[in-house]
């Protein structure tokens, strides 16, 4: 298992996943600087806001990308078949490649935080940081999952941004659906409010994490840390499970 | 779903993986049910983001963020965990709102529908007076879709505020744009309807009943919106045009 994690850690660093990350941190932090250059006023603020919210999608395209292709290739190129033909289980390749992708996610969200740091104070970024790694925890395990569920990258990544999109946007479309000019008797509205609440159980709280208030709201408080950690261990959890279950029906 | 390998059976499965699964998802309801997406804190109205801006983060397809802002701005009347009165927004800023999304969307109805018969339906008659001259400037530049907001500004100017000038005002502009257009007599003949001595329920039935059956409008949500407004059944189940009971 650390042999594969090193391994998985050493790809994503030949694929220059690294690399792109990095050359992701300086457009945006270009971006920040000319936001804030605009800006009458708070402009380290809204420099902190434009670079955190574009680096944490960059880091999370990058890593998603990654983790999906990382795992289609292995099928494709017959490694996985390589590795599930040595007297170790199945599960032990799916955790090899996750911590390889979480050594990856830690370095992305160093960076990323350490690029934030002209803007927003240490402690903060140091907070933002920890809470962008525990997001791309989450998303890198569900990239593992659709990847070896779809075994293709276009599908796999379709799913995981249809996963990330609705994960983000689930608070503010449950938000809407009570709106007090929605027509709660319908029984076609009632069932889609109900079936919204159903996903919205499955899915993680995304829109918690890496907020940009605590980027740019001095002195912001920085409590919810341990709850987005323990979601994210729990989710991560049954993630990885949920693909130890489809790995071990495949054929391989 | 590229592969169409045969599956290994079920029986192949671990079932501590199945265990584990079982035990986080359930886990994990437990943890979002302790952090509901409700909670109570209602936050000003900010201005509506540029049509440059807007036009940027659409990725050049303002029509669609158009779309999006209606709802952003009708999600700012129900906040999470709490309604916000209308009475309470700003309506400068809810005005400038609606005229961003319509400049976006000019053929969009919604801005002039919330501005009429939402923003423009509470007791406070300069706030309904904001409303109501948003939509009068803006009938000007599409008569024929947007006579029935203004038709129904008249109404509201002369049975909700009592300014029977003001209606006429509005009246007289549907008159004098009414050439060339798909409006209706009725609509051209505001000005008589709002001179007519009829009480104000009447004349809303009258002036809805004719907007329903003139057949202008398509879209089921609106009509059953709009009928629930004649029989002050707002919220209740209706069947719109072409819907089946």
């Amino acid at each position: 298992m650390r042999t594969l994690a090193g391994a998985t850690l050493a790809e994503a660093i030949h694929s220059r996943v690294i690399a792109t990350a990095l050359l992701a941190a300086i457009a945006a932090a270009a971006a920040g600087m000319f936001a804030a250059s605009l800006a009458l006023t708070d402009g380290a603020g809204i420099g902190a806001a434009v670079q955190g919210w574009l680096a944490r999608i960059g880091a999370v395209f990058v890593l998603a990308t990654f983790a999906v292709s990382s795992v289609v290739r292995d099928t494709d190129d017959k490694g996985l078949e390589l590795v599930l033909s040595m007297p170790i289980p199945r599960s032990a390749y799916l955790l090899g490649k996750w911590a390889g992708m979480a050594l990856a996610a830690l370095a992305l969200a160093t960076l990323v935080a350490a690029s934030l740091l002209p803007h927003a104070a240490p402690r903060a970024a140091a907070a933002w940081g920890a809470s962008l790694f525990l997001e791309l925890i989450i998303v890198a395990s569900a990239g593992l999952l659709c990847a070896v569920t779809f075994a293709s990258v276009v599908g796999s990544l379709a799913a995981l941004a249809a996963f990330y999109s609705l994960a983000r946007t689930m608070a503010a479309m449950i938000a809407i659906g009570h709106g007090n000019v929605a027509p709660a008797d319908s029984p076609l509205f009632h069932a889609a409010t109900v079936g919204l609440h159903g996903i919205a159980a499955l899915l993680p709280r995304l829109d918690m994490y890496a907020p940009t208030a605590w980027l740019v709201t001095p002195g912001a408080e920085l409590h919810g840390l341990p709850n987005m950690a323990l979601q994210a261990a729990v989710y991560t959890i049954a993630l990885l499970a949920a693909a130890a279950i489809d790995l071990s029906r495949k054929s391989v | 779903m590229a592969r169409s390998e045969p599956q290994r059976p079920w029986s192949r499965v671990p079932l501590a993986a199945v265990g584990i699964l079982a035990g986080a998802l359930t886990l994990h309801v437990l943890l979002h049910r302790a952090h509901p997406f409700v909670s109570p804190a209602a936050a000003d109205l900010g201005p509506p983001p540029s049509a440059g801006l807007v036009q940027a983060a659409s990725l050049g397809d303002p029509l669609a963020a158009a779309k999006l802002l209606n709802l952003v701005l009708q999600a700012h009347d129900n906040q999470p965990g709490l309604s916000v009165p209308f009475a309470s927004l700003d309506y400068a800023m809810v005005t400038r709102w609606l005229g961003r999304i319509l400049d976006l969307d000019p053929a969009g109805a919604y801005p002039l529908l919330a501005a009429s018969r939402l923003y423009g339906e509470i007791p406070d008659a300069a706030r309904v007076r904001v409303m109501l001259e948003f939509v009068h400037d803006r009938f000007t530049e599409n008569p024929s879709v947007r006579w029935p907001y203004l038709a129904h500004a008249a109404h509201v100017a002369r049975h909700r505020l009592s300014d029977p000038l003001l209606a006429r005002r509005y009246a007289a502009t549907l008159r004098r744009h009414a050439a060339g257009t798909t409006m209706p007599a009725w609509v051209r003949q505001m000005e008589v309807l709002l001179l007519a001595d009829m009480d104000e329920a009447a004349a809303a039935r009258v002036l809805l009943g004719a907007l329903l059956d003139s057949g202008q409008v398509n879209d089921p949500a609106e009509y059953r919106f709009l009928l629930s407004r004649i029989d002050g059944s707002f919220g209740r189940s209706t069947t719109a045009p072409g819907e089946a009971k």
